[in-house]
């Protein structure tokens, strides 16, 4: 087996030429490509009698095959693509011409290439932006009858995946950072174009400025990473993923390798199809992990006696957590309390107060038990009218239905940065909110 | 597909199309007959090539006529080779004009 080494390689589109220097470089120290893995290259050392030569180019051919046909006849062959540039060398004592030879030729399909580029990667960041803004405009509402509380897309999103919380989290860097990408763009193009007019060679990038770009590139594709390898735990220990997103994998991975000639899209597709049974195998094990894995919201059941309890969702980031489940408790042969909670809890008190916001001002507090406020049946006015279809609509309306009748109370507990919306069906008469609520507080000290 | 804005075909724009002027060609038969031609003076690399034949094919002035073991071939269309005289005469008038001139001036 070859010498083999990994070299950090990691460049702006619009610096090239300073990445095919580089390789060249390295091949006249007797080093060629092996292939190129995020912001790192392999090298191994060269056989051949002569040195490689290497040409960046970028890769638009609307007939590739055609292209690559035309490439290989004239002395260049493929050797891996890294962001739009395909990376060619030349073929054994081929010593082939440039692949480009026109200086103002290729400025201008440079320059175009990148420029709807920017074009697409703009409308990315306006779709996104967009979502960010209906995300924080409260504009969806899940609250219901009850109106114990409001349920908001944002904080709900935040407390489920740790894949969108480090989304979250990047996306005002990667705008950051692409705006400044674009400023130094186009100072770069406006350079070159002046050059090309002058018969001169376009300008290169500083040795500062290659570094530094290079790092905030190598940066950018780390941010990716992370967030992909958190699907993993997202998987194992959050309800975010269910077994249809194993299934996708696998499925883009068999198109990607059997349905395209891109050798970069087969190898993505064969990775790909390696990944989608580890991630099936995260899914499947979710259920024994998340029971091992206690998190911010105390382990259910709140009540020892509860005969059955049914755990919906549960899942933990490192900024917030969110559970719901339910529980039935029997009293007699025919009577039974069942209990419907949702609780979040935040790392930080803004946290949680954002994420909480107001007491919905319907409830009215509890005397005696601080951060604890009821509701009794919902008002008639408020409740829905039967509209559906469904067996499934038919069990909603009835759920609906209950909470107006006097056997049913509603609790929100606050207590730090937890919170706790308690729904209780079929109390008996004569019950106090504090024999009901003595066993949800004792459970939430713990 | 003259440069509009001057009106003329740059050197390897003008040996391309001259190339097609006697029989069809593809790509690399092309660069091997300008290459051959110029005596190495003329060099166009692949990219260059591709970006041209794709323009030419969009201007009309060259149509593409088939493919051979993977490679397509291209003829010169009537526009292109009235392009390719008009071209050949205007370069024709400059080398009249410079003779006249420079001749003169030959020791």
């Amino acid at each position: 087996m070859r010498d083999t080494r990994w070299r950090y390689f990691s460049y702006l589109n619009v610096d090239y030429k300073a990445a095919q220097d580089q390789l060249n470089a390295w091949a006249r120290e007797g080093w060629e490509l092996v292939e190129v893995m995020g912001p790192f290259v392999r090298l191994r050392r060269i056989e051949r009698s002569d040195t490689p030569t290497y040409f960046l180019d970028w890769s638009d051919a609307k007939d590739p095959k055609d292209y690559a046909q035309l490439l290989s006849d004239a002395g260049w062959e493929w050797v891996d693509r890294v962001s739009y540039l395909n990376i060619y060398v030349s073929k054994p004592d081929a010593h082939p011409l440039p692949i480009q030879t026109d200086p103002e030729l290729e400025y201008q399909r440079f320059r175009k290439k990148a420029l709807r580029s920017m074009l697409l990667s703009t409308l990315a960041v306006a779709v996104l932006l967009a979502f960010c803004w209906f995300l924080l405009s409260g504009l969806y509402d899940a609250s219901d009858a009850f109106r114990l509380a409001q349920e908001r897309l944002l904080p709900t999103l935040l407390s489920s995946s740790l894949a969108f919380s480090a989304v979250f989290l990047f996306f005002p860097l990667w705008c950051l950072g692409g705006a400044a990408y674009f400023l130094y763009l186009f100072r770069r193009l406006k350079g070159w174009r002046e050059a090309v007019r002058a018969g001169l060679e376009p300008p290169e990038a500083g040795a500062g400025a290659l570094k530094g770009w290079g790092l905030l590139r190598a940066l950018g594709l780390l941010s990716e990473a992370v967030i992909a390898l958190l699907l993993f735990p997202d998987a194992l220990l959050n309800h975010f993923l269910n077994l249809g997103w194993a299934v996708g994998i696998m499925i883009g991975s068999l198109i990607c390798i059997f349905a395209y000639d891109d050798p970069i899209r087969q190898r993505r597709g064969k990775r790909a199809l390696l990944i989608a049974p580890l991630a099936a195998a995260c899914i499947l094990l979710n259920g024994p992990v998340r029971e091992s894995f206690s998190g911010r919201i105390p382990a259910v059941p709140v009540h020892s006696d509860a005969y059955r309890v049914s755990e919906g969702r549960r899942s933990d980031t490192p900024l917030g957590s969110q559970a719901h489940w339910s529980e039935n408790i029997e009293l007699s042969a025919s009577e039974r309390l069942d209990f419907y909670f949702s609780a979040q809890a935040w790392a930080f008190p803004t946290l949680a107060d954002w994420a909480f916001g107001p007491v919905p001002e319907e409830l009215e507090p509890v005397p005696g038990l601080e951060g604890v406020w009821r509701r009794g049946p919902a008002n008639e006015e408020d409740l829905p009218e039967y509209t559906g279809a469904s067996h499934l609509d038919v069990y909603e309306y009835v759920m609906e239905m209950r909470k107006a009748q006097e056997t049913t109370r509603g609790f929100l507990i606050r207590r730090g940065t937890t919170q706790v919306t308690v729904e209780c069906y079929r109390v008996v008469p004569g019950t106090t909110d504090q024999e009901v609520l003595e066993p949800i507080l004792d459970w939430l000290e713990q | 597909m003259a440069r509009k804005k001057l009106e003329t075909l740059t050197e390897q724009m003008y040996y391309v199309l001259l190339s097609l002027w006697a029989e069809p060609r593809h790509g690399y038969g092309i660069m091997q007959y300008v290459d051959t031609l110029t005596r190495g003076r003329v060099a166009i690399g692949a990219g260059t090539l591709y970006a041209l034949l794709a323009r030419f094919e969009e201007e009309k002035l060259i149509v593409f006529t088939g493919t051979q073991e993977g490679r397509k071939y291209y003829a010169l269309s009537a526009e292109g080779r009235h392009t390719l005289q008009e071209e050949y005469r205007r370069l024709g008038r400059q080398l009249a004009d410079g003779a006249a001139l420079l001749r003169e001036e030959e020791p």
